[in-house]
């Protein structure tokens, strides 16, 4: 899963542990998610998007070929 | 997206962890739940120890073996309820990477279990069945070391 986790965590100026703090998880949790290491739960998935106002897809894309996978 | 010059800039003045954060990836409470089962274990493992050298004394002294080894058992529930309270109150980062580490201990153990007997019947050194659950401990810490090695990898691990 792709997403645009350091993105959006790089304009608001947080570092990771900031964002950590804001989603109630730990600081190897956010690098794991950036990284694309680790995909969230869908409950942190609606977390994390809820704190940047935006939807869940707006945030985290499927690898391609995934979604035409299931189509 | 990637080459827009705001969202470039921002990047760059995003602040780095500080250092002492790096290295303390798990969060207080998760550290702290850690820190509680890693003394319930080193607890049962002294207790347990004192357990196994009293049953030198099992015939003359029977309370006392009876005292340890029920000393010991509690000792091991303790440390087993400490260890799903750690569990369920983790970080699901650390949640799964220590039920990955906890599936390969399982694992370990069961295969030791189950071909110990055959290679002793093949003629391979004794081992008998205290090895088990050593070796399912080593392969446990060693898939909670190794998983937490591959979730913290990659281009970003520096915390910026």
């Amino acid at each position: 899963m792709k997403n645009r986790l350091r993105q959006l965590r790089a304009e608001r100026t947080w570092s990771q542990g900031d964002l950590a703090e804001r989603l109630g998880v730990s600081r190897q949790t956010v690098n794991a998610i950036e990284t694309g290491r680790y995909d969230p739960s869908l409950p942190l998935a609606f977390r994390i998007a809820r704190l940047f106002t935006l939807g869940i897809e707006a945030i985290f894309e499927p690898e391609t070929g995934v979604v035409d996978e299931w189509r | 997206m990637a080459g827009d010059p705001p969202v470039e800039a921002a990047k760059r003045a995003v602040p780095e962890s500080a250092p002492a954060e790096r290295g303390c990836a798990h969060s207080a409470r998760d550290a702290r739940a850690q820190r509680r089962f890693r003394n319930l274990a080193a607890l049962f493992s002294i207790v347990y120890l004192g357990a196994a050298v009293g049953m030198r004394w099992r015939y003359s002294l029977p309370v006392l073996s009876y005292g340890l080894v029920a000393a010991a058992t509690l000792a091991a529930v303790f440390a087993t309820w400490s260890y799903l309270r750690f569990l369920r109150g983790a970080d699901e980062l650390l949640r799964r990477i220590e039920t990955e580490a906890l599936a390969l201990g399982f694992g370990v153990g069961l295969v030791l279990a189950i071909l110990t007997p055959l290679f002793e019947k093949l003629g391979a050194p004794r081992l008998g069945g205290f090895w088990v659950a050593p070796a399912m401990m080593i392969a446990w810490s060693f898939g909670s070391w190794r998983g937490s090695r591959h979730f913290a990898g990659g281009r970003d691990g520096d915390g910026a």
